[in-house]
């Protein structure tokens, strides 16, 4: 669905809804790199429309991704409602929308979508059916959110407490090679979301796999676009989804480590905390010779509460 | 943008069974609405701080309404307070390391900007990224 006629759906559907209701078109979350077309919240009930992008509708993965964040990221009792686009090409009915549909509360078909959504958004009855599962997973996950959090915070310490003339962007095949030396091999697609060039030089985001442990290299740009398909790949390889609830695997927390330091970026924040949310850690940026403390540092902190000697050794190592 | 922020807010808000309809989600949500009411206000230094006094006075009671549908009644509350309380909250998903995440984030700033004569925000991505943190916070606890 274009821009347009999707503010045009949310024209007019705001008309149709109570005006206790607020109606927002491509909200902006703080926790969310790829939000719902639309949040509309009154009278305690929350709504997120998702309309499926071109490529979710080749890659149903790509909307279970944005589906996980959404349900992390917004609150529990949020109804998560799937609007079929109008242009729906035959291939993605037939062989994706039933898995894709059946995550989400609600499906909307192609007719009467304006006055079908108005109802939905101030119907009561329309429910999440699993609030205290979701309740378990989100609670279970903010350890591992903390945990990531944390970790990013240090290294980014450790990149500022470094000389400037230190901080030159290296090559971004270096730091693939870096990364890929640490994993010992290359991982070509372990969701079906990541980028499947493998260790192609020049590609955004190159991943690979160490033990359990996914670890992945990334271009930056201003726009930040690498990190934030690492995001988005990240979500998918450590959730599953059962029935709308996010399931997080207990693996490593997996890490991505940029060529170049992008804090000055004007989202970082916010790729920070949506990073965090799926578990994701920003390695320190453009340090290739830091990876394997960094990696040891992760480690000690997954085993127990990081101690003041571990800090010290992690902000003054050499 | 912070107008778009300040609406998502709004959103989350209005749309949340934690906080029940009031008097007070009705103020509330008006103290968000003047931030995007503000958006042709000059000189931009006083449209800044006009917008972030309104969305700091929202996230307050936000706050204070979400603690109480916790049962939650801190002896003098206070950002900092409310922020401790809801990481012993069992039921949230608000750890130690997001109370000192957004502790460092909003109260210290908002101490700087409420009570320091001639501070005022750094410029528009201020504000942005002081009610995109608000934002931040609060959808962690409701």
């Amino acid at each position: 669905m274009r821009s347009s006629e999707l503010l045009t759906l949310a024209r007019e559907v705001r008309r149709q809804v109570s005006n206790r209701f607020t109606l927002v078109a491509y909200p902006d979350h703080p926790y969310l790199l790829e939000p719902p077309e639309l949040l509309i919240g009154g009278e305690g009930l929350l709504t997120a429309v998702f309309v499926p992008k071109a490529d979710e509708m080749r890659r149903p993965a790509l909307l279970q991704s944005r589906l996980i964040a959404s349900r992390l990221a917004l609150p529990i009792e949020t109804r998560c409602v799937l609007l079929r686009p109008l242009s729906v090409k035959p291939q993605f009915e037939v062989a994706n929308f039933a898995e894709a549909t059946q995550n989400f509360d609600a499906l909307i078909q192609s007719d009467n979508q304006t006055r079908r959504l108005g109802d939905m958004v101030q119907d009561g009855s329309i429910r999440f059916r699993y609030p205290e599962n979701l309740e378990r997973q989100r609670l279970l996950n903010a350890t591992r959110s903390a945990l990531a959090l944390t970790l990013t915070g240090l290294g980014r310490r450790r990149t500022a407490s470094m000389p400037s003339t230190s901080l030159a962007a290296v090559d971004a095949g270096a730091m693939a090679d870096a990364v890929g030396r640490v994993a010992g091999q290359s991982l070509a697609s372990a969701t079906g979301a990541l980028p499947a060039d493998g260790r192609r030089r020049g590609s955004l985001l190159q991943t690979f796999r160490r033990g359990s442990q996914t670890l992945m290299s990334a271009r930056s740009d201003r726009r930040g676009r690498a990190l934030s398909l690492a995001v988005r790949a990240s979500a998918l390889d450590q959730f599953g989804l059962d029935n709308g609830v996010p399931y997080s695997r207990s693996a490593p927390l997996p890490m991505v480590f940029p060529d170049e330091d992008v804090t000055e970026f004007v989202s970082y924040e916010k790729l920070v905390r949506a990073a965090s949310l799926v578990g994701l850690v920003i390695g320190p940026a453009g340090q290739p010779q830091l990876i394997e403390s960094f990696l040891e540092l992760e480690a000690i902190a997954r085993q127990r509460r990081l101690r003041r000697t571990d800090l010290e050794f992690w902000l003054g190592h050499a | 943008m912070p107008a778009k922020k300040a609406q998502t807010l709004i959103a989350l808000i209005r749309g949340s069974s934690k906080i029940p309809s009031s008097p007070e989600k009705t103020m509330i949500v008006e103290e968000l609405f003047e931030v995007s009411r503000l958006a042709s206000l000059t000189p931009l230094p006083r449209r800044c701080l006009f917008q972030l006094i309104h969305a700091m006075r929202a996230f307050d009671s936000s706050l204070a309404a979400i603690a109480v549908h916790h049962h939650i009644s801190p002896a003098h509350p206070s950002m900092g307070k409310y922020l401790s309380a809801f990481r012993d909250e069992t039921k949230l998903p608000f750890t130690e390391t997001d109370r000192l995440y957004y502790q460092k984030l909003l109260v210290n700033r908002r101490n700087d900007l409420v009570h320091k004569a001639g501070c005022y925000p750094a410029g528009r991505h201020d504000v942005i990224r002081l009610i995109d943190a608000m934002c931040g916070c609060i959808s962690r606890v409701l």
